[in-house]
């Protein structure tokens, strides 16, 4: 899948999760997820995210500190998913 | 964990060191020295706690006051007193009992358990391949339930919050029973190990009626709404396991009941909806153990005059 696609894919499935009352298109590419100064997401979130992701992907994030790595922003999460050969 | 409630888990006697000190007097006392120590302990935090016991107070007036509506306003107000003065007491026989099962003495001499529920049920549904959630309430022992559930075969990962004073001592009683814990708390990620352990047809126990974590939802409890945290609920639904409510009831100090109910499920084309039909549902039985068993109900917050902005509400 090309990048720009697969970012419009991640961003849309962050929005729908997290139901996050913003268009998809406003959360930046390295916009940090769970910073308050950031977007702000919570421990609920991750659940969201990490269903999400291998629902929508078919990648699993296996423990917590893989998910602190991938989750940080849109771009690292289009970069694991890039990586695990699943896009 | 929320601000506004963190103050009433902050007393004076929940410090590592005093923690430490009790439990190491108590793992080397006779039992019935050690269950004479803790009372009076818990004496001394019924007469010097003004918040945990105000806020037990209007908590415990508000139960009786439904469960019974024909008692007059005096019987109430009495009962009520005595009652928190009995559940603090009985809080000092909970620190001696989890003293026991975290030390180093034999277990079957001094603990009896009696088993009220479909636990092979559960052990079957485990077998099965499908992970669950055993769901309880500040009420009675809740560490001596993952004691049953895991002698008896079920192995069991127990969510904590890794910071607690007492941590060491639930790391205890694990050990002997062969739970190991997820630590949850400032590290916002280790919530995917629950999800992990859950799809991988584990059994994870947690306490799920204080909203310490920032979402909650407001729901009916004892006929006025009170604040439940949705996170066991939620990860119930995204790990597609049930919950079982679980309790583990002090009979006397030593012997316990421990009662596990049917499973709670939440499925459904909405979400929000099947979420909220699950809390409901765990609700009711909360209500009717609680009314059971109100002198074993540690709840020291404040259930329904809580004002306060630490949650962000259901989302």
């Amino acid at each position: 899948m090309e990048n720009g696609a697969l970012k419009d894919r991640v961003k849309q499935m962050i929005v729908e999760s997290a139901r996050l009352k913003i268009p998809p298109s406003e959360l930046g590419d390295d916009a940090l997820l769970f910073d308050p100064a950031g977007v702000g997401l919570d421990s609920i979130d991750v659940l969201e995210l990490v269903v999400g992701i291998e629902r929508s992907f078919g990648v699993s994030i296996q423990d917590g500190e893989t998910g602190k790595r991938v989750l940080r922003s849109v771009n690292t999460i289009c970069e694991y998913i890039q990586q695990s050969g699943k896009s | 964990m929320s601000d506004s409630l963190k103050h009433y888990n902050q007393h004076f006697f929940n410090t590592r060191p005093v923690y430490a000190l009790g439990a190491w007097f108590l793992d080397n006392l006779p039992p019935i020295w050690g269950y004479m120590l803790t009372r009076a302990c818990a004496e001394f935090a019924y007469r010097f706690s003004p918040w945990q016991r105000n806020s037990l107070t209007d908590n415990v007036r508000h139960v009786l006051r439904t469960v019974n509506p024909d008692w007059a306003d005096c019987d109430v107000e009495r009962r009520t007193r005595k009652l928190v003065h009995r559940i603090f007491i009985n809080r000092g026989d909970w620190f001696a009992d989890l003293s026991i099962l975290a030390g180093k003495r034999p277990l079957a001499t001094l603990m009896k358990f009696t088993p009220e529920g479909d636990f092979d049920g559960l052990g079957r549904h485990v077998k099965g391949g499908r992970g669950a959630i055993l769901v309880s309430a500040h009420l009675g022992n809740w560490h001596a339930g993952s004691v049953v559930v895991g002698t008896r075969g079920v192995q069991v990962r127990s969510i904590m919050y890794g910071n607690h004073a007492a941590s060491f001592m639930y790391r205890g009683v694990e050990r002997r029973a062969g739970v190991s814990p997820i630590l949850v708390g400032d590290d916002t990620f280790s919530i995917v190990e629950i999800v992990r352990a859950l799809k991988g047809g584990q059994v994870c126990a947690m306490l799920s009626d204080i909203p310490w974590d920032s979402r909650w939802i407001e729901l009916p409890f004892f006929g006025k709404p009170a604040r439940f945290p949705l996170g066991a609920v939620r990860v119930a639904r995204l790990a597609g396991v049930p919950l079982f409510p679980a309790f583990c009831i002090s009979v006397r100090p030593g012997e316990f009941r421990a009662i596990l109910r049917d499973p709670i499920e939440i499925t459904g084309p909405d979400p929000d909806v099947a979420e909220r039909e699950a809390l409901l549902r765990l609700i009711r039985v909360y209500e009717e153990i609680i009314a059971k068993y109100t002198h074993l109900w540690f709840n020291f917050s404040p259930v329904w005059s809580w004002n306060g902005n630490g949650g962000n509400g259901a989302h």
